[in-house]
């Protein structure tokens, strides 16, 4: 059916960052196939070892899904710092991984879960690692008529997890540096660390010094200060833009990196809660 | 006052009645311009420089006529009349005729039949440039042999005031306090853009109607630009979605495009700007550089007060002159001053020309010289509500300029206010005990060397997962300590003052204009017409007039009908700025009123069978003072048609005596508005972003004529104040607008905004309406000094730059413990 658009022609899954940059003239003539609607692209399922995500469903119905909620709550923090109550009932993941934005608020969980991306074109499926879909600002890594269906999440033992982002207001905020983490820690040992960062390379990354710093290592004082340094000068690539300084982002990588670790150890603490029960 | 019990809710005065234009607003009933399409409308697209300096060698307009749609393709040789927007130097062009001055200029217009095919045209129509060379900023521009953007010099207006012997002042002063503010671009962010729709009638009358806060500065360029007679032109303001200055001078060029295309194509044509569009060209606040100085006594009295400001006043005077006039007056802030010298320049550069918007000059100068007042509190080591209680004007001080304040001078009680309800004596105390036990923390502490640059320097950066070395510790909650703020985070409380006055009305500079003129009619059925010359732009206008009407008559607010603002009505009135309106439109009106109150008193009398100086009139309508029923307004009115006795006058007011000498000596404004703000702010020690948590905002305006219209316009202007002092600023990238819309630039939400308590202290000014003075503009004024004063509170650093971001506050701190860390090596040494 797509094949039958002639010339140009872009999906488009709820539109929250195509119709700016339509009406701003900086996208190239096209013709719009609105995905959005289509059932099988939306809802939440859940499998023994996977939640799937449709790639067309809106943040809002992310946010208020209990699978996600109790799977993967960093992801349902992520999604609702994304723009506004309006922006989150028409914005989806799918829409979020193709604009390849670095400061993507959705992509960034995505990243620090392993995220699975289900690319399809016409009967010819691919599945590619959430952080490799972005492949520079603004491009990625999607061919003529690619279309992304579904993102896979594996469940996995992991009993920390956090969202962080830095942006110029309290909502409605373009990160200027966001940070996911998520790791198993038991008896003061962390394993299964994944950090991903926004806005502070040319795409989502993931912070793989810093990983491998905390990771089977016991979250003492002196291993977060070493992650501490490495995510801030060995990971974090930032640039200089009018939405804030390299300085400033790579020390707020640091921040982010302390304050994850701090809100989370604090929780399990106390209360031994692991998301996966 | 002794006959308060008598007309208990019998005014109309200093009730908050239902805003006039309220529920249009919020149904969506209201009609802005956009909203109006007449049939065969054409819609215009404005091409715009590229270039921030160039000289225009040709104009190809040929593919843009070829698209279909396209109508016409203008450009200044179309323009019958004069080529200039007049306001006060005459020099900014409807459309570029030679050179294009700024990135963003309008250089030719297209017309065609929708928005679409005018912007696809607008976009092939091809300018070939000769690049001149450029400056881009106001200090390079005074510089000898700087590209030349205006005159000899690029001085657009410059001023000075001098008062006393500040030399001698400052060699005899105890304390000498000096430093330099930057503020930046801001933009007034109103949430309807720029609009107009021309078309000319059938009897050769160009109708000019859109969004706009002056409609007679539009209404001189339009009949200037077609070279027609005052008299053929004809301007109406259309509900306006908000202007705070950004509709004051440059509608007039949206509005001689729209004129000028309906002029040439004889049909109806619509300008309406994108957001990006009005980004780029249209007016906005002034990036400013002040160097303030004070000197002082061991006791605090401040001797002496030196000021050098400039204004960064882009490619085209606009009102800078005036911007400028009004920061000159009020540079060295709300205080009883002997020794006085201030100099001030608003200066040409290749930028996108600033105009007005709201504070007009005075929030630039504002933060400086009151971020100031508090390191001269903290050198003399006096507590900086103290410090500027003792130096505050009072009634029978004179102002920087020689201005007696001989009435109408609530400063003092504004001060007291402020202090007592924002609970600063308990709040200030906290802050110095903390800051007290910080010394000694830090004294003792030991920032391990590390090889990560600005992390090391920052305590917080190098401490690990909730157990930083000194993380809430000791710590008490509430103002002034650092506390645990949930999630982990650190962050330190402060609280901080500002005060400052607010010259009402145009003053000394804009003497020539400062008039306005009301028509008031009475109609047989007891409601009444009024029509007035300054706009209603959100800021409750039409509520406050039509109080003001019905006290006069005494006749019900609800049979009250404010007019739209029409050229046609009154004669010109002056502009919609300078918190002026309730003043000048109030007291037009007053003055159209009183004779036909006189001859409805006479009428009531007769009814009545009283003599006239027998008969009251209130809320409730007109009586016999000695008792019995009220006659209605209704009731009067239909008795003085029944007499055929007049009841529609027209009402003219002008302002009081001004002046302004050339070493700055005069009684610059008629008046003072006075305002104390007190901002509590929490600071993320490891972040560095700014939460304002409180502001407490006190003001005397004189009678306050809607309580509750008043408070929100000083909630809008505190929140306004919090943007310029957090977040807002127009980035260019040395010419162009790199922001240049609400992605980008960085408006404060709901959610950013602080609990807000407003006070009035009530000072009557005896030549305003029932006492009013006015209030639109001062809200704005206050707020940012006091946020960075609660700032410096909280961690000790003097913002020297607005807007006052994370990023900069971090890179302050991170600086001040680099310089101690020198410090203690050098000492170890």
């Amino acid at each position: 059916m797509v094949a039958r658009v002639r010339g140009a022609r872009r999906f488009v899954a709820g539109g929250t960052d195509l119709v700016v940059k339509a009406k701003d003239g900086k996208l190239a003539p096209a013709t719009w196939i609105d995905v959005a609607q289509i059932r099988e692209l939306r809802g939440i399922s859940e499998t023994r070892g996977s939640v799937v995500i449709g790639a067309a469903t809106p943040y809002t119905e992310i946010i208020e899904s209990k699978v996600v909620r109790r799977v993967l709550p960093a992801l349902v923090e992520a999604c609702a710092e994304i723009g506004s109550v309006q922006i989150r009932n028409m914005g989806t993941l799918g829409g979020n991984l193709a604009n390849a934005s670095p400061a993507a608020d959705g992509v960034v969980p995505l990243v620090a879960y392993d995220a699975e991306v289900v690319i399809q074109r016409g009967a010819r499926k691919r599945v590619i690692p959430a952080v490799d879909i972005a492949t520079g600002p603004g491009r990625s890594c999607l061919g003529q008529d690619e279309l992304i269906t579904e993102i896979r999440l594996a469940k996995r033992r992991r009993n920390i997890a956090a969202f962080l982002k830095l942006g110029p207001r309290a909502s409605m905020a373009i990160a200027k540096v966001s940070l996911a983490l998520v790791a198993d820690l038991r008896r003061g040992r962390l394993s299964d660390v994944r950090i991903a960062l926004g806005a502070v390379a040319p795409t989502v990354i993931r912070a793989t010094h810093a990983e491998a710093i905390l990771e089977g290592n016991i979250l003492s004082h002196d291993v977060i200060a070493r992650a501490r340094v490495a995510i801030a000068e060995s990971d974090a690539i930032p640039i200089t833009d009018f939405r804030s300084t390299a300085a400033y982002r790579r020390a707020m990588c640091a921040v982010l990196l302390g304050r994850a670790l701090r809100v989370n150890s604090d929780d399990v603490g106390r209360s031994g809660h692991n998301p996966l029960r | 006052m002794a006959t308060d019990e008598v007309t208990e809710g019998a005014s109309w005065i200093g009730r908050s009645v239902k805003r006039a234009d309220g529920r249009d607003k919020l149904t969506g009933r209201a009609k802005y311009v956009d909203d109006y399409a007449p049939a065969g409308c054409l819609h215009g697209a404005t091409v715009r420089s590229a270039k921030p300096h160039a000289r225009i060698k040709r104009i190809d307009g040929r593919a843009a006529c070829r698209v279909d749609g396209v109508e016409a393709v203008l450009t200044a040789s179309n323009i019958p009349g004069t080529n200039r927007m007049p306001l006060i130097i005459n020099d900014y062009p409807f459309l570029a005729d030679g050179v294009v001055r700024f990135v963003g200029e309008a250089v030719a217009l297209v017309v065609a039949e929708t928005p679409e095919a005018a912007r696809r045209a607008a976009a092939l129509v091809r300018v070939d440039y000769e690049d001149l060379p450029g400056v881009f900023d106001a200090r390079d521009a005074l510089k000898p042999g700087a590209p030349r953007v205006f005159g000899e010099d690029n001085v657009f207006k410059k001023f000075r005031v001098r008062r006393g012997d500040v030399e001698k002042a400052f060699a005899e002063a105890d304390v000498v306090v000096e430093a330099e503010f930057e503020t930046p671009y801001q933009a007034q962010a109103y949430i309807e853009t720029q609009g107009m729709l021309a078309e000319v009638e059938a009897d050769g009358t160009v109708f000019v109607a859109g969004s706009m806060q002056c409609p007679f500065y539009v209404h001189d360029a339009v009949a200037a630009a077609l070279g027609v007679g005052q008299n053929r032109v004809r301007i109406v303001q259309r509900p306006t979605g908000g202007g705070f200055g950004g509709k004051e001078d440059v509608p007039s060029i949206v509005a001689v495009h729209a004129a000028l295309a309906a002029h040439v194509t004889g049909r109806p044509v619509k300008f309406v700007y994108t957001r990006e569009e009005d980004f780029l060209a249209m007016s906005k606040r002034h990036p400013a550089f002040a160097r303030v100085k004070y000197g002082a006594r061991r006791d605090g009295t401040i001797t002496a007060c030196e000021v050098n400001y400039i204004l960064d006043a882009g490619a085209y005077a606009t009102l800078s002159p005036a911007v400028l006039f009004r920061g000159t007056v009020h540079a060295v802030g709300p205080y009883r001053i002997p020794n006085v010298a201030v100099d001030t320049f608003a200066v040409a550069t290749n930028k996108v020309p600033p105009g007005a918007f709201r504070g007009f000059g005075q929030p630039q100068i504002t933060f400086a010289q009151e971020s100031l007042i508090d390191e001269l509190a903290a050198r003399l080591g006096i507590d900086p509500f103290e410090l500027r209680e003792k130096n505050a004007l009072r009634l029978g001080d004179e102002t920087a300029t020689g201005q007696v304040l001989r009435e109408s001078c609530g400063f003092g009680e504004a001060l007291a206010v402020a202090r007592r309800e924002s609970g600063w004596a308990e709040k200030q105390k906290r802050g110095a005990q903390r800051r007290d036990a910080e010394t000694q923390r830090e004294e003792a502490s030991v920032i391990a060397p590390s090889r990560l640059g600005v992390l090391a320097l920052n305590p917080v950066a190098g401490a690990g997962a909730g157990a930083g070395a000194d993380a809430g510790a000791g710590a008490d909650a509430g103002a002034g300590a650092d506390a645990e703020a949930g999630a982990g985070r650190r962050v330190a409380r402060g609280i901080g003052v500002s005060a400052n006055y607010y010259g009402v009305g145009l003053g000394a500079a804009g003497k020539y204009i400062d008039r306005a003129g009301a028509h008031v009619q009475v109609q047989k059925d007891g409601t009444v017409l009024v029509a007035v010359g300054n706009t209603e732009i959100g800021q409750g206008a039409r509520s406050s007039l039509c109080q003001i009407a019905a006290e006069a008559l005494g006749a019900p607010f609800e049979a009250v009908h404010l007019l739209d603002i029409d050229t046609t009505r009154v004669p010109d009135s002056g502009p919609t700025v300078a918190s002026r309106t309730t003043l000048m439109s109030g007291n037009a009106i007053l003055d159209a009123a009183r004779p036909i109150r006189e001859t409805l008193v006479k009428v009531a009398a007769d009814v009545l069978r009283v003599a006239p100086g027998a008969v009251m009139v209130d809320a409730h309508g007109y009586r016999a003072a000695s008792g019995g029923e009220a006659l209605t307004f209704q009731r009067v009115a239909s008795e003085a048609y029944g007499r055929r006795l007049p009841v529609a006058t027209q009402g003219w007011t002008v302002a009081a005596p001004t002046s302004f000498d050339e070493n700055g000596r005069g009684d610059a404004y008629v008046v003072y508005a006075f305002s104390v703000n007190v901002a509590e702010v929490e600071v993320d020690l490891e972040t560095f972003e700014t939460r304002v948590v409180e502001v407490t905002s006190v003001h005397d305006i004189g009678r306050v004529v809607n309580p509750g219209d008043a408070e929100g316009q000083v909630e809008g202007g505190v929140v306004q104040g919090m943007g310029y002092a957090l977040c807002e600023e127009v980035v260019l990238d040395g010419a162009a607008v790199k922001n240049g819309n609400f992605t980008g630039y960085i408006l404060p939400t709901m959610a950013d905004s602080p609990a807000i308590r407003v006070r009035f202290v009530e000072a009557p000014y005896s030549a305003g309406p029932f006492g009013a003075k006015g209030l639109a503009e001062t809200p704005i004024v206050g707020p940012a000094p006091a946020i960075a004063n609660a700032i410096r509170d909280a961690v000790g650093v003097m913002a020297r730059r607005l807007p006052i971001t994370p990023e900069r506050l971090a890179e302050m701190v991170w600086e001040k413990k680099r310089e101690k860390k020198i410090g203690r090596k050098t000492e170890d040494r």
